[in-house]
């Protein structure tokens, strides 16, 4: 278990599930994102069309009615002046707009001040319903109740024309909002003589406006051209407040606008914050009076729909996530089966496993491609190894053969020192290290009839071919030398058996040398190789004079010529091949003569295998890892 | 190592430019061994930029300068500088070869 869940999160599977999921979580997102957006919108678009429809219908009905009594105050007002003779057929008048018209409450005839000069100062027949609903008519001003200045009065005579009061609350007959209809009658001359007025009561409206049932729980509201409730349903507000005093201390835009727009008749809607919750208010004008119809509802009722929809898609989206994991994940996990199994294929083969059995790849894609390779692989292996091992096989025969090769190169020159223990006369020391297994240079001296014979040697190139060239003149020079005197005798015949059948022009240079360990006189010949050093005993270091003639097995019958110096005793003879003074580092920089040269001097007074060690060594510091570019030999001897 | 060869008339002239080692010798005697069958031609090698010769690089150059003369030809090695020189003195070659 622990295994599987490190498997998925480090594993290709677990992070291609990880996108998958991601990216349908945003997609979905997105996608629910825009379509509860749009959905919210619709449904905005709908409740406002929803709700104007709904308050244009309740004012339709309002408007009606207002305009019934409006019209029956029309139809009346004509007769007033027919029959102001009789101030009391003013009564039969309001009677009969009483009995006309259901929705009027009360009706009066309010004459100017002393109109009648017999009925007095106060003159203004009423006719009103009362609590039984039979019609009942008196005459309404006197001392107490100067309707003159009343507003129902006087606003309209101000205005000079017909007015809606705003509604007020009737404590004298039915306890009930009324709003009263004012029109001013005018005799001949354009002169106000009376006002003709209809009580409404707006029990009606209250009723109406209730009912209007937009929303489950929206509620309604009217308020009066001066902003006054007229509908609530918080009783206690109705033309005690409003919308300003109700709401004061709210600065907001939203209710500004709601303000502005109520007080000039506008309709429109708002979206109120209040208490923490939000609610949209829809508003509407009864033009007639300037009285303004609201509907306001939550919110949360409007989108209530949408939240269920919402939470429904959540648990939706959260499922199909959950379904598209679990699916993509075998899915995926199935697809990538068979790498593990490459991978395990891969570790085996690793361990040498090369005929491991490959995973069974049906498909023909990137996996079929993989599983060729691998294939490929396996053949191409089994092919390398097997040619490795033969390589291999190959290699070590030569190797084993050149190390062969190597010591029997070795045992053809002296290797024991010092070689004269017994002699006291002449101290001689010699190193000869091949560049690689086996090498071109060569060194040999032996002691016969006090006499040292000695040659040093480099055959052209070095490995294998010149090794071979190396052997024979090693041992031409042990089996030729001591029966010649002369050095330049001996270096002819070591030519002449060289240059016989040398087809490929191989060379070998030499410098022969006879000490007689008695006198110190010194016979040399030179083919071709560098000069030998003279190191005195005062630690001067000088070339031996050489004639070069020729390196050996280059021209039969070249004539070699010999030389003779002699040594002192305490002189040394320093011999060496071009592997000391042409040793080179990394930067291709020669050891050099002159670094040669003045290396034996500041070591002359050594012995010669200390100053042979120590030219070994400066020729390695030298070099400085840099690989030895040829074979290095030298050979040292001092005449005591 | 590199190796330049023009040829006139009866004249191949091969410039070398580098170091005339073990490594490089074979190569050089690959590129001059096709005119050793050639009869008496002018054999030319132009040192100018030789930096350094081995004794393997003197065996090529003694190689062709045995089979060119052999064929009655001419081999002539020019201007090669002090180093390569003193080889040549030391080991005597400069005896038996045409240096100018």
């Amino acid at each position: 278990m622990k295994k599987n869940r490190k498997k998925l999160r480090g594993s290709i599977s677990g992070r291609l599930t990880a996108r998958v999921l991601i990216v349908s979580a945003i997609i979905f997102t997105l996608t629910f994102t825009v379509f509860l957006r749009m959905a919210a919108n619709k449904v905005r678009e709908e409740a406002t069309h929803k709700a104007h429809s709904e308050l244009s219908n309740a004012i339709h009905q309002i408007d009606a009615v207002l305009e019934s009594v409006e019209v029956a105050i029309e139809n009346t007002a004509w007769i007033v002046p027919h029959r102001l003779d009789s101030p009391d057929f003013m009564y039969d008048i309001t009677e009969r707009l009483l009995k006309n018209n259901e929705f009027i409450y009360g009706s009066s005839i309010a004459f100017e001040p002393g109109y009648f000069g017999s009925e007095g100062h106060f003159f203004a027949p009423y006719s009103y319903r009362d609590e039984n609903g039979e019609i009942k008519s008196k005459q309404l001003g006197s001392e107490t109740y100067d309707y003159h200045y009343m507003d129902w009065y006087q606003i309209p005579k101000l205005l000079d024309r017909p007015y809606w009061s705003e509604p007020y609350y009737d404590d004298g007959g039915g306890d009930m909002i009324m709003t009263t209809y004012s029109k001013p009658l005018y005799d001949s001359d354009g002169k106000m003589y009376a006002m003709i007025t209809a009580d409404l009561s707006l029990e009606w409206l209250t009723d109406l406006v209730g009912k209007i049932k937009a929303f489950d729980t929206s509620y309604n509201l009217m308020v009066s051209r001066n902003s006054s409730y007229i509908v609530n349903p918080n009783r206690d507000l109705i033309l005690n407040e409003t919308i300003f005093s109700s709401t004061y201390g709210d600065n907001e835009e939203s209710l500004k606008k709601l303000q502005d727009d109520m007080v000039n008749c506008r309709a429109g809607e708002v979206l109120r914050k209040n208490n923490g919750a939000r609610y949209f208010v829809f508003y509407s004008p009864v033009e007639t009076t300037c009285w303004s119809v609201a509907i306001v509802c939550p919110v949360s009722e409007l989108y209530k729909g949408v939240k269920k929809m919402r939470d429904t898609l959540i648990v939706l989206g959260v499922l199909s996530l959950i379904l598209m994991i679990a699916m993509s994940h075998k899915g995926i996990r199935k697809v990538v089966a068979p790498i593990e199994e490459f991978s395990d294929v891969a570790k085996k083969i690793a361990n040498g496993d090369f005929a491991v059995e490959l995973p069974k790849i049906r498909s023909n894609d990137e996996l079929k491609e993989l599983h060729d390779s691998f294939e490929h692989l396996q053949h191409s292996l089994v092919q390398y190894i097997e040619e490795l091992k033969s390589t291999t096989a190959n290699k070590e025969r030569i190797e084993s053969e050149l190390r062969i090769a190597h010591s029997i190169q070795m045992g053809m020159i002296p290797k024991i020192f010092p070689p004269f223990p017994e002699r006291d006369d002449v101290a001689l020391a010699a190193k000869l290290v091949p560049a690689k297994e086996v090498g071109g240079d060569l060194y040999d001296f032996f002691i016969e009839n006090e006499k040292l014979y000695f040659i040093i040697g480099d055959v052209s190139g070095k490995g294998i071919p010149a090794s071979l060239v190396m052997a024979v003149t090693c041992r031409l020079f042990r089996s030729v030398a001591s029966h010649f005197d002369k050095p330049e005798d001996i270096i002819s015949s070591l030519n002449e058996s060289l240059a016989d059948g040398n087809d490929s022009n191989m060379f070998c240079t030499a410098f022969l040398g006879i000490l007689d360990l008695k006198t110190g006189q010194l016979q040399y010949c030179n083919a071709g190789h560098n000069a030998p050093l003279i190191i005195d005993n005062e630690g001067k270091v000088s070339p031996i004079k050489v004639i070069p003639n020729l390196p050996l097995g280059l021209f039969s019958g070249f004539p070699y010529q010999g030389q003779e110096t002699v040594i002192d005793k305490q002189m040394m003879i320093y011999m060496f091949t071009d592997g000391v003074n042409e040793a080179e580092n990394r930067n291709m920089e020669q050891f050099g003569d002159e670094r040669l040269i003045s290396l034996l001097r500041s070591n002359s007074s050594l012995e010669p295998n200390e100053i042979l060690e120590k030219t070994f060594a400066e020729v390695k510091l030298h070099a400085n890892g840099a690989d030895q570019s040829d074979d290095i030999t030298i050979m040292c001897i001092k005449y005591c | 190592m590199k190796t330049e060869i023009t040829q006139t008339d009866n004249t191949v002239t091969v410039s070398v430019c580098g170091r005339l080692d073990t490594v490089t010798s074979a190569e050089f005697e690959k590129t001059l061994a096709p005119h050793f069958a050639t009869q008496g031609l002018e054999l030319v090698l132009d040192c100018r930029e030789m930096e350094y010769i081995s004794s393997a690089g003197l065996r090529v150059v003694l190689t062709a300068h045995k089979n060119v003369t052999a064929k009655g030809g001419r081999f002539i090695i020019r201007n090669i500088n002090k180093e390569v020189h003193s080889v040549f003195d030391m080991t005597g070659f400069s005896r038996i070869l045409t240096i100018e």
